[in-house]
């Protein structure tokens, strides 16, 4: 890819490296679902690595690859490939090549953050703080540790200085923002600001590229977390209708019993299309899988939807129960 | 302390963590503190579910406090497990009965710590369980004049005021908790949930019982549905008063999140209830037929519920009486 982009084969020059780590690190930032993009990345990154192994990106970009790599192929981190190619050990590789660059140590705290090792991870991150360092996925990482920890306020202040962008800016300054706001939307879900919420979920809709079908299903989930299901069901369409993917279709099944039950507790019910409506839902996911969902919807704190949630919850079981009843008399 | 001495006790008592806390002057290793903060939160939490991180904390707390014996966060968290989730064998090496061990553990948390505000809290909360409520002030003095920031500290200074059957006190420190509102993290939802509880159970003490309604209507609004204790209270205190539809609702919601006895009971005795209202004024007689027919799968005893109601203020007129004790067993 280097080659064909006109830089020579032989040996890069530092600029040309820096900008072949850059155009992986977009293209690893561009990937949203499909694999052409990491594809591409990984032959720039195995050609840095190749013609320049005494400077440490090429490790960091294989790490960021291999994170996405688990995430296609096994789940996200639920399993670590071969101790030689773990992210951990690729950036560490990277430190011990130059143990001041900010964007290995950065990464290493998410690593360790998505593996549950939260001082580590919060200690990598701590080190990345003392680092030089431009690249503000640190704060966005900072801000997931901060979280999980429910250091809610401290979360807010690495956000805050995570750059605000619009349309204009690059694929990857979007991205990185998207995910910020993400994060944001969580803290909001917590504190049951519902509407702090519905402005972060509207600005991250204004910034995802056309065709971003993680985007919009990132989207509807939050809208189920809002209680806004019809919202929710118009994204998670679209996101179906760029790419069918498991996510997309759990978040449509959840936003169609929440619409069915939210009609109903509120005298909107008509038997035609509500009938429709649970027959669609449970092609998607089963009414018992997308419970939790329903029940922890800012939604459930309006009583008529939540007596209407209960009184299903309890027809399902009852359900369930001579289901069951009837299979031993058998 | 057994378990189903806490159960008795959780609603009124709650769980807290230790994120407000501050630190010895020699801070313990951030790992450590993590820890202890992960297990906090579980205990904040606490509901009576024995999940694996409720059961296993005792293990990992021992560990805890084996390689961080200057530390105070994980004796006030092992404090804290013996107060909110109970160990009648006491704690080994501090004690063979819960109050020896959590006074143990409260004695070590202040060596390592003076200034620890959990353990403040912890320590007073004890004194309430010791019947020795005159001295439950003094830790809540410290803690105030060191302006921790932790919620429980209201809670419990609000349980000294009732305890001392001071309600003019106990209304304002509960009322300071509940105004705040839940809040994001595990410990001020705990708070708030704990100060529910007891407010509920204050307000029919003094037979308030339009502001019992109030308070419980606007608990409902809060959300806060995983917190099943401060439920099964509210449906009881409903139950009593006569809002058996109410009750049953309640406990319910409770049934949802966790499948706890005294919420069935409790469903089943509004039920009854519900039931025997509709006799005394008749309405719909098939509708009593299926409301008895639902409450024996809750509660098969008639009798029981007979029996909670002949003491209560809703049931109190003649035809109640008369009623009720139809369904007595002699």
């Amino acid at each position: 890819v280097l080659c064909s982009a006109g830089i020579s084969c032989s040996r890069l020059s530092d600029s040309d490296y820096l900008q072949g780590y850059v155009d992986a690190n977009n293209l690893i930032d561009s990937y949203k679902g499909r694999g052409e993009a990491l594809e591409q990345a990984a032959q720039i990154v195995t050609e840095l690595g190749d013609k320049r192994p005494d400077l440490p990106h090429s490790y960091v970009a294989r790490a960021r690859l291999g994170m996405y790599g688990i995430h296609v192929d096994r789940g996200w981190f639920a399993e670590f490939f071969g101790a030689d190619d773990s992210p951990e050990y690729l950036l560490k590789e990277a430190l011990s090549a130059d143990p001041k660059f900010c964007d290995a140590q950065a990464y290493l705290g998410h690593v360790y953050y998505k593996q549950e090792r939260y001082a580590e991870s919060l200690q990598a991150l701590d080190e990345a703080e003392q680092l030089s360092c431009s690249n503000e996925w640190r704060s966005v990482y900072r801000a997931d540790a901060e979280l999980i920890r429910q250091h809610f306020d401290q979360a807010d202040t690495y956000l805050a200085r995570v750059p605000a962008v619009d349309r204009s800016a690059s694929e990857s300054e979007r991205n990185r923002y998207v995910r910020a706001l993400g994060i944001s939307i969580n803290i909001a879900f917590w504190r049951g600001d519902r509407e702090r919420m519905r402005q972060g979920i509207a600005q991250q809709l204004a910034l995802i590229s056309e065709g971003d079908a993680w985007g919009l299903a990132n989207a509807a989930s939050s809208q189920v977390q809002t209680g806004d299901f019809d919202d929710a069901i118009a994204n998670a369409r679209k996101a179906l209708d760029l790419m069918e993917f498991g996510a997309a279709k759990e978040s449509l099944g959840t936003a169609l019993f929440g619409s069915w039950l939210w009609r109903n507790s509120h005298g909107q019910g008509n038997l035609e299309e509500d009938a429709r409506i649970w027959s669609e839902a449970e092609s998607f996911i089963t009414f018992k899988d997308a419970l939790q969902k329903l029940w922890i919807s800012l939604a459930n704190r309006d009583l008529a939807y939540r007596y209407l949630l209960q009184q299903r919850v309890e027809d399902d079981r009852a359900q369930q129960h001579s289901a069951g009843t009837g299979k031993s008399a058998k | 302390m057994s378990l189903s001495w806490k159960t008795a006790f959780l609603s009124a008592w709650l769980v807290m963590g230790f994120w407000h806390a501050q630190m010895a002057s020699a801070s313990p290793p951030l790992a450590y503190l993590i820890e202890v903060e992960q297990i906090e939160q579980s205990l904040d939490s606490f509901e009576g579910a024995l999940t694996p991180q409720v059961t296993e904390a005792p293990k990992r707390l021992q560990k805890l406090i084996e390689r961080e014996p200057h530390s105070a966060p994980a004796y006030a968290a092992a404090a804290h497990y013996l107060l909110f989730v109970g160990y009648k064998d006491g704690w080994p090496g501090f004690g063979t009965n819960g109050a020896d061990a959590t006074t143990a553990l409260l004695d070590a948390a202040q060596k390592a710590d003076p200034d620890y505000c959990e353990s403040f809290w912890l320590r007073a909360q004890l004194f309430i369980a010791l019947k020795k409520v005159e001295s439950a002030w003094q830790p809540i003095r410290r803690a105030r004049s060191l302006a921790c920031a932790d919620p429980q500290i209201d809670v419990v200074a609000a349980r000294i005021s009732n305890a001392q059957d001071d309600a003019v006190a106990a209304e304002r420190d509960f009322l300071k908790v509940l105004d705040r509102g839940p809040g994001p993290d595990s410990r001020s939802r705990s708070a708030f949930s704990t100060a529910a509880t007891d407010y509920g159970s204050l307000l029919y003490a003094l037979h308030r019982f339009d502001d019992l309604r109030r308070h419980i209507e606007r608990w409902e609004k809060s959300g806060q549905v995983f917190a099943a204790w401060t439920n099964v209270n509210a449906a009881r205190q409903l139950l009593l008063i006569g809002d058996f539809e109410h009750s049953q609702r309640l406990s319910q919601t409770t049934l949802t999140v966790l499948d706890l006895p005294a919420a069935r009971m409790q469903r089943g005795i509004a039920l009854y209830g519900l039931a025997w209202a509709a006799e005394i004024s008749p309405r719909n007689p098939a509708s009593v037929a299926s409301t008895l027919s639902l409450a024996r799968q809750y509660l098969p005893d008639e009798s029981v519920a007979a029996k909670t109601l002949a003491d209560a203020p809703c049931c109190q007129a003649p035809a109640w009486k008369t009623l009720l004790s139809r369904h007595m067993k002699t």
